[in-house]
């Protein structure tokens, strides 16, 4: 009786233990890891140690690479409660993953993926940080680059147009103002190439092939490209008719409108026509600088007409670049005044505006005090005058550079507010998908999806697949691959859906030659 | 004596008060809804839904308990950071399930009219794009019962796995 009442209660304790053990990600606990989670080392660690709370049973453990590859040769050993991973070979520099599931005692499994870097800041970190790739540093040249020429012709080809330089620096001009829309040209295919190695993920040697141009084609930046190159073709064949090349300024303007975080913040009617404006704006007041220098070299009275003229109308011109930028600065940090030093984004916008403080000073100097001194005819005044025109050219350039890195880093507005975009979850065999649609619309459109196993561990995958089709209206399934960032995280280069309605996506991601994860959902697209 | 025993065994092998609380609604089936307990402002419903019909979707669900009740899920993007969005619709594919758990997605109680507190029920309906309306019967508890995470139909994770 005694010895049956003694079983009972031990199966009643042992029935009770396991019964409130609690969830699974509950009962081991991760105490400490070395390197800890986002921590950056400087040289490669021997050991990466996972210490818990009690003895655990390593389930899998994978150190993976930045681009989510596991790094072979490595091995798992458990020291009392530490589970230690040894590398065979040191880990060159970079980002790493430490992915691991483990069961304690009681059998719960818990799993968890920790980030760190080896010379290198760990991957996954703060979204605001600006990249240091070498993509990230191609892209702000590709940008530089097609901001100076782009807009230093459209600026030439305004001040022809409304200035009216004397001849012989006219001619200099609209043959210059040519030259460097010729040359634009080219830099918007080097970015619009660079803007297609970020989109898909691509590596630099990619450049070779097609693909980064293909992918890149199909966003916003493909359009505005082929907008601004209409407008610097016009710049180049028609640079003899002062009629078409205003034309030809306000398309390459214009396509300002049409891609970027700045013209994308709503209401977009306000924000892309006040992105045109504050182009073209800029574009004839910087693009002066050139054509202002050259006269002044000519006669006199010539001389003091031009600035006469340039100065009425860069007066207007810079009033509109004010009020229009200030409104964008404003709507890009969120309507927050502390975003500026809190953010990398804000500290750029502050550096742009001190340099174009700056101008603005040079601007002053210009019309009160050396204009005049050119009307005088003292040789002073354009003595002056060539120098702060260089001095502006020089600020000019830094302005424009400085704005070139501003895409590195998303504006404060749009880490205070979610982001638009249609999600859906769609169930597979193995677990579940989160996926996101950007920006959501007919159109081009980009995917982020997060995918976890049933135990909602993300699942870490070699390589993946997305089919995107509409059968409803007769489109079969569009195949692209998929990025896999971090471990259950998968993205896919933009994709055109040009119609609304349902769309039917099937998610494939292979972990090993045996193991294939499937997603099938729909997202309604309006 | 021996009727204990057997009853003991049978609790130890299904893990505990386990294969309680489902509703099966044409075939569809909602195991285990339950909702954390909150006193105001928001709280969450979590649940399995099994189809054994035809492909169906989960587009949305009213309760009276709340202003409305939104389907939310976690994503991380490229960059590791992680953000809660509001979900289009879920898919509960046809001899397959979704699962709302804490962590990822889950429905969010917004704006509640009355406290929910532990060991009450409440009414929430959920709206499917084929089956229409299905109302449950959703329990107020701190946290799932052992083995609720994993999903009913699978128990707690044993050793030999």
């Amino acid at each position: 009786m005694r010895v049956l009442a003694g079983v009972h209660g031990l199966l009643a304790a042992g029935w009770l233990a396991t019964s409130i053990a609690g969830p699974a990600y509950g009962h081991a606990l991760l105490l400490d890891s070395r390197p800890s989670d986002g921590e950056s080392v400087d040289t490669p660690p021997a050991t990466i140690e996972l210490e818990f709370n009690e003895p655990v049973e390593p389930v899998t453990v994978r150190l993976l690479d930045r681009q989510g590859h596991e790094v072979p040769e490595v091995s798992v050993q458990t020291q009392g409660n530490t589970v230690v991973v040894r590398p065979q070979d040191p880990l060159p520099p970079g980002g790493y993953f430490i992915s691991y599931r483990v069961t304690s005692l009681d059998a719960h499994a818990v799993g968890a993926t920790l980030r760190f870097g080896v010379d290198e800041p760990a991957p996954g970190a703060s979204a605001d940080e600006a990249s240091t790739s070498l993509g990230g540093y191609l892209g702000v040249l590709a940008r530089w680059l097609f901001y100076a020429t782009a807009l230093g012709a459209a600026g030439m080809a305004l001040f022809v147009s409304f200035v009216g330089p004397p001849p012989l620096v006219e001619t200099r001009v609209r043959r210059l103002a040519a030259g460097l829309a010729a040359v634009a040209v080219s830099a918007v295919v080097l970015r619009l190439g660079v803007a297609g190695l970020d989109l898909g993920g691509l590596p630099l040697a990619a450049l070779l092939t097609s693909s980064p141009w293909t992918i890149a084609a199909s966003t916003s930046l493909g359009v505005a490209s082929a907008l601004a190159t209409i407008g610097l073709a016009i710049l180049v064949l028609a640079r003899n008719s002062n009629r078409l090349l205003p034309v030809g300024a306000t398309l390459v303007a214009a396509s300002f409108a049409l891609t970027g975080h700045a013209a994308s913040a709503s209401p977009r009617w306000l924000t892309g026509s006040a992105v045109g404006l504050h182009v073209l704006c800029a574009a004839f007041w910087l693009g002066a600088f050139g054509p202002l220098l050259w006269s002044l070299g000519g006669e006199r009275g010539h001389l003091t007409l031009v600035l006469h003229r340039f100065s009425v109308r860069a007066m207007v011109a810079v009033g509109a670049l004010i009020l229009t930028g200030s409104a964008l600065a404003w709507i890009q940090l969120g309507g927050s005044l502390s975003a500026t030093t809190s953010t990398a984004y804000g500290w750029r916008l502050l550096l742009k505006l001190a340099l174009v403080a700056l101008l603005l000073g040079l601007a002053l100097v210009n019309r009160l005090v050396l204009t005049p001194a050119v009307a005088t005819g003292t040789g002073r005044g354009v003595v002056g005058l060539r120098r702060t025109l260089i001095a502006d050219i020089a600020l000019a350039l830094a302005v424009l550079a400085v704005t070139a890195t501003f895409p590195l880093s998303s504006p404060p507005r749009s880490a205070a507010a979610v982001e638009e975009g249609i999600t859906v979850v769609a169930s597979g065999r193995g677990g579940q998908a989160t996926i996101t649609l950007l920006p959501g619309r007919v159109g081009a459109n980009r995917l982020e999806a997060t995918v976890v196993d049933r135990d909602g561990l993300p699942i870490v995958a070699r390589s993946g697949e997305i089919a995107w089709s509409m059968p409803a209206g007769g489109f079969e399934p569009l195949h692209l691959a998929v990025a896999l960032p971090l471990p259950g995280v998968a993205t896919g280069a933009p994709v055109t859906m040009p119609k609304p309605g349902r769309w039917r996506l099937r998610l494939d991601l292979l972990v090993d030659d045996y193991t294939k994860f499937t997603f099938e959902g729909a997202i309604d697209l309006q | 004596m021996r009727s204990i025993l057997p009853a003991v065994l049978v609790a130890l092998l299904t893990g505990g008060p386990a294969v309680a609380h489902e509703t099966k609604i044409g075939s569809l089936t909602i195991e285990h809804a339950w909702a954390r307990p909150a006193v105001k402002g928001n709280s969450a419903a979590y649940m399995v839904i099994m189809n054994a019909g035809a492909d169906d979707r989960l587009t949305g669900a009213s309760s009276d308990v709340a202003g409305t009740a939104e389907l939310h899920s976690t994503t991380i993007d490229a960059q590791g950071v992680g953000k809660m969005v509001p979900v289009q619709a879920v898919d509960v594919p046809s001899a397959g399930e979704a699962k709302l758990a804490p962590g990822g997605l889950h429905l969010m109680l917004v704006g509640l009219k009355q406290p929910l507190k532990e060991g009450e029920e409440f009414p929430l309906t959920l709206n499917f794009e084929h089956a229409g309306p299905v109302t449950v019967e959703v329990e107020v508890e701190k946290k799932a019962s052992h083995g609720e995470e994993a999903g009913m139909e699978h128990m707690h994770e044993q050793p030999s796995n």
